[in-house]
């Protein structure tokens, strides 16, 4: 087998594995239409503004993965530091921290763990960020907010 | 015993330390065969070391004490295999000189596992051919040409940062051209092993579309029905008005 085989062997692999032992919180599924595009769904995370939301978010494969991170992006509006209003996410292994040993379930826990702890001094958007520096109760509410209007299930 | 311990020492030379304290110990550090020419120890993958504690009552009514320590890419089910492996040739050979036996023992067993038990961690297939394998600086294993492409697409990455800071003049602390981290655990790879990454044949990833029309066809029906379900909630959440909007929102941005 050439190593390209071994490579997209690689996403069928991560593929089955998300479905067999999924990680809890988190349903990654592969699209119909492309396998390097997985659709995902993220819990918020307990004792977060975002508990009993679902958040959708896209998740993308380039070429080069697993050489290149994958590209991931939040579909669901949410109020946090680190994502923008475009639902891009600030988060370094995602970007320069990125490692082939990393995979998309780690990336995922990654993001789930950002939505329990957001980083404000390390933010993506600038406005949501004063806020949670300036009044982090009342941008925690402002976030459970829009997690009750945006991503309740019902 | 002392008879078999000149005997031993003659095998095994300088790879066995005898010290002689209260009790009499043994020290050899094992390796796996590898290639039978090839007797430079960095190259082996696998080692163990067995410690022999041999009481004055050796051989004749106590066997000797047998630890086996300071292990390299074996799996605790190997460690626990050699162990008992270990019990029972003692216990087979109670009475009589054992320590050989014991140390041939475990050479074949190591090489046996010869190859690295864990999968390449950059394209999760097992490593089965040894020619393919690369170790690093920092004991991981990865398939040659997986490890060598991510050194590739990193170098140029680096390359760009750099010539970036200095095109913007930006104070440039420490040339990090270099710094290609091991996957698994981030210490930055010696000069030897990048050199012997850059300068490997080059591989090109590409992603031919009928690999994905199999993988698609290869979808079970439970992720069928999970992708329903999916979509299900996306159109729920995108009547609430809960979807990012990409078009409208890039609108903002450039106006």
């Amino acid at each position: 087998m050439n190593e390209n085989g071994a490579l997209t062997k690689r996403i069928v692999k991560e593929s089955a594995r998300l479905q067999q032992e999924p990680v809890p919180g988190i349903d990654a599924i592969v699209d119909e239409h492309n396998p390097r595009y997985f659709k995902v769904i993220i819990d918020g995370p307990s004792e977060s503004p975002y508990e009993g939301g679902k958040f959708k978010v896209e998740l993308f494969l380039p070429d080069e993965y697993p050489m290149a991170p994958p590209k991931v992006r939040f579909m669901t509006k949410l109020y946090h530091p680190n994502i923008d209003k475009l639902g891009r996410i600030c988060l370094d292994i995602l970007k320069e921290k990125w490692s082939p040993a990393l995979q998309i379930r780690t990336v995922l826990l990654s993001i789930q763990a950002l939505l329990s702890a957001p980083n404000p001094d390390d933010f993506l958007d600038a406005d949501v960020a004063e806020k949670w520096k300036a009044d982090e109760k009342g941008a925690k509410a402002i976030a459970r907010d829009w997690t009750q209007r945006y991503a309740h299930e019902t | 015993m002392d008879e078999e311990l000149i005997v031993l020492k003659a095998i095994y030379l300088d790879d066995l330390i005898i010290s002689n304290d209260k009790e009499t110990f043994i020290h050899i550090k094992i390796y796996s065969n590898g290639d039978e020419n090839d007797f430079d120890h960095d190259k082996r993958l696998l080692y163990v070391t067995l410690i022999a504690e041999l009481s004055s009552y050796y051989p004749e009514t106590e066997s000797p004490k047998i630890t086996l320590c300071q292990s390299r890419g074996l799996k605790d089910e190997q460690l626990n295999e050699l162990n008992s492996l270990i019990s029972s040739c003692l216990e087979l050979n109670s009475g009589s000189c054992v320590l050989y036996e014991c140390i041939e023992l475990i050479r074949s067993k190591l090489s046996s596992y010869e190859l690295p038990h864990e999968a390449c961690a950059i394209c999760l297939t097992s490593i089965d051919n040894r020619n393919d394998i690369i170790k690093t600086n920092c004991h991981h294993f990865y398939h040659k040409n997986c490890l060598a492409s991510y050194a590739k697409l990193k170098k140029v990455e680096l390359e760009e940062k750099f010539q970036e800071l200095i095109n913007n003049k930006f104070f440039i602390e420490k040339d990090f051209r270099n710094d290609i981290e091991d996957p698994v655990c981030r210490q930055i790879l010696s000069s030897t092993i990048i050199e012997q990454l850059l300068s490997s044949s080059s591989m090109k990833i590409i992603n031919e579309n009928h690999e994905n029309e199999e993988l698609i066809r290869n979808l079970s029906p439970t992720i069928r029905e999970w992708q329903e379900k999916m979509n299900a909630l996306f159109q729920q959440q995108k009547e609430k008005g809960g979807i990012i909007d990409l078009d409208k929102n890039q609108e903002i941005i450039f106006t």
